[in-house]
């Protein structure tokens, strides 16, 4: 059926089955009450008025007369017998004394229930309003089978409210559309009929995908075009730093003919060109180390560091005194930086993006400034000096060690931490690393990374936003009821059996109170 | 008349489903047959979570009175011999047109274009 | 909403000054307030109260589930008569599955120790098998989907050799049509009037509660055990009635398949295995009407297209 007009509405409030924050807010403000009882309607009206409130909640896009032949006036439901009890008493003890008047036993199947009861503890209390004839009925709640909560137990064999209550879908009309668009199946065969009646024992699946874009936060309307743009630019980096490799390490060879270093930077050299694929954020700070090829980390940190302090001391300077020089723009940018890289200085752990990158965008952006130039050209003249000391530094370093049982040692310790994750993600995991020895507890961490990474990994082509996270409010909606048997790692559930009421408890959901439900079912019985 | 073995199609449209059905040559083809002995779903279709992208064809026969009817002189259609001939009630033929040998290759050399 | 009140004035007399305005009617000037949201009193309240304590909790879902409803396990907050109850953990999961399929026991003998319904049990330990195919084939699972899930959820955890609440009623007894009615049968005082005999005074066919439990041996047991034999051998007792109990019916089902693996022929093309399946001609009966017959039937009518039937199948195979 054709959705309505105002499907979600503040001011004629209808209760939805959807996690939309209107309808969390219309449940929230209890919408669906019964209203006080002013003048006189008459048994009639109050039995449309019921009747029009739950259907627009229990399903609302199936037209009425389909709902009517589903409706059944047989209304299931269970006790539990307990076997110790069974095994104990035959019955009789419950008809013994009845003629007396005197009832001789308190014993019950009850009595010998082991499992927990219902939870009585209230999170907060709400004032009563005085009259209200929900408050009135519930005094007994605890001690009947609310049979009238279930007349609408019918539609919870469909295939699209099985869906939707295995928390697959946001609605019910998404989950209907997962439906028809062949993303479910029924016992491993595609089932495109959202009114299929799901039998007892039937396993229904979902594609993964379309539950993380029906359930997960919705996608950026731009996408993430900051964090392209950060990929492109670490792309770039990355070619770089090994046409670099590539050089250094033939020029490398010709002086020390070892072969063995070759094939070593060979294979820096391919993990180089790996990491353009790949994007993660994650680790920003740590890739950022290993752009300039054999440099330590520890090493270019510091570097970068220095060149970061430089670089704040010439933007605050030109702030300070070329203000009328620069455009609106620039000042934006260098403030901007400025605030950036303060932060950065003060805490580097938590700050996310690199100092290369924040250099880099500056320089993108302000180099067509005269002033930026220049201090541009002297950084890029100390960095060189500070490079080529340090590369210096590791050659000597290098032709010194040169002991590949150190290097053994440190593999096997590296395959330890690394346990659990796939090859690819132990590449990068070595790549990262690089030369640098991590503690266990480092090791540790870079596993959890990376595990997390590839777990919920970040994708620009997945129609929800990454890395995934649950709908804001979804939680407010999140129950699996008792019926269904969830495995949300494969998005599968199988439908155990049809809803039933037991004591105090009805295992269809539905927003409505017992008095609503009351009137809708006698409204569907159609007798008076 | 001839009485042969083939098929009925019954079914909906986009979806066949066939009878293998022995019946006289000239009547129509969903009329009632002499028998039906046995069914052919042409849709290949995987089994329930396979994911190899396996697919199989089910056909549903009663090969001792196929083997009755041949016996008898009834006259397979290719198709009703193709399925036949799988589970060995008839041998097996090569339906499709034959390969020429008569036709050799052309030499260049020897074709003249004006 | 009223109209907007003219915008200052000096813009339109200096575009006024120039003569060619007036054959411009669409210059106009436009107010440099910001424009005010359309934004019901409703909305405003909705946003207020999203924005506010309780719909920021409800958005984060950090820690553990969270309702709407004044109960701690009450998603709406009109109806305290449906709860969201607990489901079973991952590890729980896990080891129902490591249970049945590593260590070999009966389903009904894991539902009784752990106190879950013998039906959730099939159902874990088969969605498990379905996971851990996946997991085979490389098939990427919903890991983030499914931790932020089972965060939100209230959860029942089963540890091994602890004590346990059971997760629900193992021995839960439908209540039959039969038995809705309230009937009054007036029995002498001194009759020992038993559950058989409830069930017998609804219907002569009814059957009583022990007869229509799914798990007769449990309460067999129980009888033992108040009988004065030791928990331990009537628990291995039990254990090796459900065991039999499921062999049977193991070899039942793998006679069944083997019996129709020997009725069908696979021949293998290029392209697709064709199964040939032994039938019988002559099950379609004297009149070529019979209901067991092969094959798209002749005469009789069919009704599929008829208004007011079920069009979509009824069932999965």
């Amino acid at each position: 059926m054709r959705k309505p007009y105002r499907f979600y509405s503040l001011s004629r409030p209808k209760l939805r089955q959807s996690w939309n924050k209107y309808n969390l807010y219309n449940l929230y403000r209890q919408t669906g009450r019964e209203p006080q009882i002013k003048g006189t309607p008459t048994f009639f009206q109050q039995k449309w008025a019921a009747k029009a409130k739950t259907r627009s909640y229990h399903g609302e896009h199936i037209p009425e007369k389909k709902w009517v032949r589903l409706f059944s006036r047989r209304l299931l439901s269970a006790v539990d017998m307990p076997p110790e009890y069974l095994a104990a008493h035959d019955g009789s003890e419950q008809a013994a004394g009845r003629g007396s008047g005197l009832t001789t036993t308190t014993v019950s199947a009850e009595t010998f229930s082991k499992v927990p009861k219902l939870s009585t503890q209230e999170r907060s209390r709400k004032r009563a309003i005085f009259g209200d004839v929900n408050k009135l009925l519930s005094d007994q709640f605890s001690n009947m089978t609310p049979y009238m909560q279930m007349t609408f137990a019918p539609l919870e064999r469909r295939l699209d409210t099985a869906v939707f209550r295995a928390l697959f879908a946001s609605s019910v009309r998404q989950a209907r559309q997962f439906v028809i668009h062949g993303a479910v199946t029924v016992n491993g065969k595609k089932m495109v009929h959202p009114s299929y009646q799901l039998n007892p024992g039937d396993l229904f699946q979902v594609d993964p995908e379309k539950v993380m874009y029906g359930t997960g936060v919705q996608k950026a309307q731009q996408g993430n075009s900051r964090l392209r743009e950060n990929l492109e630019a670490r792309q770039k980096k990355a070619e770089q730093a090994f046409q670099n490799a590539v050089k250094k390490t033939s020029s490398a060879t010709a002086a020390t003919e070892g072969e063995t270093e070759g094939d070593k930077a060979e294979a820096e050299a391919t993990a180089a060109e790996g990491e353009a694929a790949e994007g993660e954020a994650v680790e920003g700070e740590i890739i950022a180390a290993e752009d300039a090829g054999s440099l330590t980390p520890e090493a270019q940190w510091q570097l970068n560091n220095r060149a970061l302090k430089f670089l704040l001391k010439d933007v605050k300077k030109i702030l300070k005194n070329n203000t009328k020089d620069l455009t609106a723009k620039e000042k934006k940018q260098l403030r901007l930086f400025r605030a950036d890289a303060k932060r950065f200085l003060s805490q580097p752990e938590k700050s996310e993006g690199n100092i290369t990158e924040l250099i880099d965008e500056l320089q993108t952006q302000m180099k067509s400034h005269e002033l930026m130039r220049e201090s541009f050209e002297k950084l890029s003249l100390k960095e060189n000096q500070a490079e080529s000391e340090v590369e210096a530094e590791s050659a000597n370093a290098a032709v010194e060690e040169g002991e590949h049982q150190s290097e053994l040692s440190r593999e096997r310790q590296v395959e330890k931490g690394l346990e659990g994750l796939s090859d690819e993600q132990k590449t990068k995991a070595k790549r990262i690393m690089g030369d640098a020895q991590l503690s266990r507890e480092e090791m540790r961490k870079l596993a959890r990374l990376l595990q997390y990474d590839e777990e919920n990994p970040i994708d620009d082509s997945k129609p929800y936003a990454t890395p995934w996270r649950p709908r804001p409010y979804m939680s407010a909606f999140a129950f699996i009821p008792r019926y269904l048997e969830v495995n949300p790692n494969i998005c599968a559930a199988v439908y155990l059996r049809h809803p039933v009421a037991r004591k105090g408890m009805g295992e269809v959901p539905t927003p409505f109170s017992y008095l609503t439900s009351q009137l809708t079912h006698n409204w569907y019985l159609e007798r008076g | 008349m001839v009485v042969k073995i083939r098929l009925a199609r019954f079914g909906r449209r986009n979806s066949p489903f066939y009878n293998i059905v022995v019946a006289h040559a000239r009547t129509a083809r969903n009329s009632r047959p002499l028998e039906v002995i046995g069914t052919y779903d042409p849709i290949p279709k995987p089994d329930p979570y396979d994911n190899s992208g396996k697919l199989h064809k089910d056909i549903k026969l009663d090969s001792q009175r196929a083997k009755y009817w041949i016996g008898v002189g009834a006259q397979p259609t290719d198709t009703a011999w193709r399925l036949l001939s799988m589970v060995g009630i008839l041998p097996k033929k090569h339906f499709a047109p034959k390969e020429s040998e008569t036709k050799g290759s052309v030499n260049a050399g020897d074709v003249k274009i004006r | 909403m009223p109209p907007r009140l003219p915008a200052p004035l000096t813009p339109v007399v200096d575009a006024c000054v120039v003569p060619s305005c007036k054959s411009a009617p669409f210059v106009r000037s436009f107010s440099s307030t910001p424009c005010k949201q359309k934004m019901s009193r409703a909305r405003q309240q909705m946003y207020q109260w999203l924005k506010g304590r309780e719909g920021s909790e409800l958005a984060e879902a950090k820690g553990g589930p969270r309702y709407l409803g004044p109960l701690q396990d009450q998603p709406f907050p009109l109806n305290p008569l449906f709860r969201s109850q607990p489901v079973l953990d991952e590890q729980t999961r896990e080891l129902i599955w490591d249970k049945v399929i590593m260590r070999g026991e009966a389903l009904k003998a894991v539902s009784a120790e752990m106190g879950v319904d013998v039906r959730r049990v099939a159902a874990v330990v088969r969605l498990k098998e379905v996971e851990k195919q996946w997991e085979r084939e490389g098939k990427k699972l919903a890991i983030p989907y499914a931790k932020a899930v089972m965060n939100m959820l209230p959860k029942t955890s089963y540890r091994e050799g602890e004590k346990n609440l059971p997760h629900e009623p193992v021995n839960e007894i439908h209540v039959h049509k039969l038995t809705m009615q309230q009937l009054f049968v007036p029995v002498s005082e001194s009759r020992h009037f038993t559950r058989q005999d409830a069930a017998k005074a609804f219907h002569d066919t009814m059957l009583s509660v022990d007869a229509r439990s799914p798990q007769p041996e449990l309460i067999k047991m129980e009888r033992e055990i108040l009988q004065g034999k030791t928990r331990q051998d009537s628990l291995a007792k039990f254990k090796e009635a459900t065991q039999k109990e499921e062999d049977r019916v193991a070899q039942r089902i793998a006679r069944e398949a083997q019996r129709e693996e020997e009725a069908t022929t696979r021949v293998a093309t290029d392209r697709y295995e064709f199964r040939f399946k032994e039938i019988n001609a002559d099950d379609v009966g004297r009149t070529g009407r019979s209901r067991k017959g092969t094959g798209w039937r002749y005469g009789a009518p069919f009704d599929d297209r008829k208004r007011g039937l079920v069009k979509i199948p009824t069932s999965v195979p």
